[in-house]
């Protein structure tokens, strides 16, 4: 979507229009959700706060000002209610690699049963299972460029850390998962 | 070193290409239906939310008007008058009074359906409360 046609679509949602809500919801979800599922490494966890997240968009729309920077803030909410469950769950946001490779490589398409599908492809698994290893600060960091697709720069500041840092631990988040795939050279 | 840092942080978007190998982390149509619905629900509580408080907003401050000067009437002994101390406890008494007042009134309606005979007493005790404050 266009800078205008987002623009127009905010402006419509802060009047709490239903049309543009959903509109939203309909554009962001899949990035979100991915987030989400790399934060907590539990599709039903990612679900929950999918919806979560969303609901705090509605609510809190009205203090939302636009200056551009949406996608950042929608995808902080989701980053802070991830951090959220984890400290109420007192545990690392990922679940164990177990569950993981439970999920890993699950494709599924709208409509289908998620069981019914399998892995397509052992390598997306090990990437999967390499990035819940990760340390969260570090898994957080490449998990939102990833998903978010927001600069660096915007990630270290909606994370309070410096862009030095950001950009350190996802170089050695990187060259480990590199490392655990075999493809260091 | 913000050339180190450039150096660094193009680098760092070149790895990021492993991550691509992640594809897409597809959504259940059933779970987008349920965030639809959620997102929808929410709307319409914020709406009839909103719709009430506009209604209930110029009867309400009325009756609080008129409900916070018959609890002070109606609770304010004569002595406390002259004791400042035991005014104000008196005051803070008939305050909570009216606020339980206006919260009957508000659940129970009774503006609706009030009588003649109860408005009069209400702005009976308001005439009351205005001549004690003209004396304060």
């Amino acid at each position: 979507m266009d800078v205008a046609g987002l623009d127009d679509l905010l402006r419509r949602a802060r009047r709490r229009d239903p049309d543009a809500l959903s509109r939203l919801v309909e554009l962001y979800s899949e990035r979100v959700f991915g987030l989400l599922y790399r934060l907590t490494g539990s599709r039903e966890a990612a679900e929950d706060l999918l919806q979560e997240t969303f609901l705090r968009v509605v609510r809190s729309i009205e203090d939302y000002e636009h200056t551009g920077r949406f996608e950042s803030w929608l995808f902080r909410i989701a980053a802070n209610l991830a951090r959220d469950r984890a400290r109420r769950h007192d545990r690392p946001p990922v679940a164990s690699i177990d569950e993981v490779d439970v999920d890993a490589g699950r494709r599924v398409p709208a409509g289908d049963d998620p069981v019914a599908h399998v892995a397509d492809g052992d390598e997306r698994r090990r990437l999967e299972a390499a990035l819940a290893r990760l340390p969260d600060l570090d898994r957080e960091i490449i998990a939102l460029r990833h998903y978010s697709e927001l600069p660096f720069r915007e990630i270290a500041e909606m994370l309070g850390v410096p862009l030095g840092t950001a950009l350190a631990r996802a170089h050695r988040a990187l060259v480990r998962l590199r490392r655990e795939l075999g493809e260091e050279s | 070193m913000t050339e180190a840092l450039d150096n660094l942080e193009r680098q760092v978007e070149r790895e990021m290409g492993l991550l691509h190998a992640l594809g897409a982390t597809p959504l259940r149509a059933e779970c987008l239906a349920a965030v639809q619905a959620a997102v929808a629900a929410e709307v319409a509580r914020q709406r009839r939310q909103r719709d009430l408080w506009r209604a209930l907003r110029g009867p309400l401050g009325a009756a609080a008007a008129l409900l916070l000067a018959f609890g002070w009437a109606s609770s304010l002994p004569p002595t406390s008058r002259t004791d400042p101390e035991t005014w104000l406890q008196d005051w803070g008494t008939a305050l909570d009074a009216s606020r339980s007042r206006l919260s009957n009134a508000v659940e129970e309606g009774w503006t609706r359906g009030a009588a003649d005979s109860e408005l009069d007493d209400l702005f009976r005790s308001l005439d009351d409360t205005l001549t004690r404050f003209e004396s304060l």
